[in-house]
């Protein structure tokens, strides 16, 4: 058993660490695209449209870890 | 009768059944071990051909996507109404976007994201409908018996391959299969190169990769006696620059992958483990996931736009210096 606890440890480490980063980035960004709607509110259309795009790659690398602990967690590679 | 009245009518006979249903089950609704896994269940084998549950749902999709796409175009009128109108509406839409993103290139982008939009936006919110993932098989054989409360059915012997005890749902979202937005991903960046290298040509496409055109200055100019040390740097880093931007292209194929399967594949599990928590939970997270199932054929989109635009669009790199 304790290679399962080791596991799942690895698993919820694997997304708590990964939710980190993306959180502070995706704040971020939509503070710069708040900001800037602000600012110059008839571009809203446009800044949402680059904020969303901004936001996905932001969050491509939570995603990742996702994946990552689902991997570890549902034992897919040994 | 109105048609608020046939909604409320068709609401009210859907929660009488199923509260029917709650009290004539023909089994104890005692727990059923909710599962979760990654790969896909085999519904049965076709010559050694395994169908999955999730290649029967995007088969669906495609059915509906074309039944739709009949009925919205089967009356066309010069001043849309109904179905029509609103499918005008989207498409319309799609096409704005493709051309603020791509410019009057976005004409020709416009198929592929649309067709990318369409079809994921339908497959993930197919896989929201009720009954897709919990209406399936349980596996059972003699070693291992159903558990408590559970229909069982006869199993056809194609399913001897798998081990018991499994739920496999008869339909289940495309995207929490990994191999579904792995397709998308290679037609989308495999087209992305194939539009590139019709604008800008064959070698104009892959010298933004290769890049030895400064290096080969320096070698010429070097044979006739001129050396120039700063044309070799440059001519290293062009080439450094080529090859992050190649490996970026294998980089695009991961990303868009593990965006789509990620994100809608979380959202399943997030809604099964919110059922077991909280009456009305689960309505929150659903509310959420039919945002993020649209959000992310939205990206999906425009992301395909964004890099064909970019991929199109020459480089004048030795101009400006």
């Amino acid at each position: 058993m304790e290679a399962d606890a080791a596991r799942l440890i690895g698993a919820a480490l694997a997304i708590g660490l990964a939710a980190i980063g993306p959180g502070i980035g995706i704040g971020l960004v939509a503070n710069g695209a708040l900001q800037a709607m602000g600012r110059n509110p008839e571009f809203s259309g446009q800044l949402q449209t680059t904020m969303f795009i901004g936001i996905v790659f932001t969050e491509a690398l939570g995603i990742f870890g996702l994946v990552i602990s689902f991997l570890i967690g549902f034992k897919i590679f040994g | 009768m109105s048609s608020r009245n046939k909604v409320l009518l068709i609401g009210l006979v859907y929660i009488g059944i199923a509260i029917w249903q709650l009290n004539n089950l023909p089994f104890k609704q005692t727990a059923v071990s909710a599962s979760v896994s990654v790969t896909p269940e085999a519904i049965f084998v076709v010559s050694g051909f395994p169908i999955t549950n999730t290649l029967l749902t995007s088969w669906i999709a495609m059915i509906i996507l074309i039944l739709v796409a009949v009925a919205a175009t089967r009356q066309m009128k010069l001043v849309p109404t109904g179905v029509q109108n609103f499918f005008e509406m989207i498409i319309e839409g799609i096409f704005n976007l493709a051309e603020s993103v791509a410019g009057a290139r976005g004409r020709k982008f416009f198929p592929v994201a649309a067709t990318i939009f369409l079809f994921v936006v339908i497959s993930n919110l197919l896989g929201l409908i009720p009954g897709f993932g919990p209406i399936g098989l349980i596996e059972v054989d003699a070693k291992h018996p159903a558990p408590d409360g559970i229909l069982t059915f006869d199993i056809p012997k194609i399913f001897a391959h798998q081990h018991a005890g499994i739920l496999a749902p008869f339909v289940r979202s495309p995207s929490t299969d990994i191999n579904f937005p792995l397709a998308l991903a290679l037609i989308s960046v495999t087209l992305t190169q194939i539009f590139g290298m019709q604008a800008l040509g064959f070698f104009g496409y892959w010298g933004k990769f290769l890049n030895f055109v400064r290096i080969g200055k320096f070698f010429a100019n070097a044979l006739r006696g001129k050396v120039r040390i700063g044309d070799f740097l440059y001519g290293l880093l062009d080439i450094f620059v080529g090859l992050i931007e190649l490996v970026s292209e294998i980089g695009k194929i991961l990303s868009f992958t593990f965006r789509l399967f990620g994100n809608v594949f979380a959202g399943e599990v997030v809604l099964l483990i919110m059922s077991f928590l909280f009456l009305a939970l689960p309505l929150v997270f659903y509310g959420l996931e039919v945002f993020v199932g649209v959000i992310q054929g939205f990206v999906f989109c425009v992301l395909t736009l964004a890099f064909m635009a970019i991929a199109t669009t020459p480089h004048h790199s030795e101009e400006h210096h």
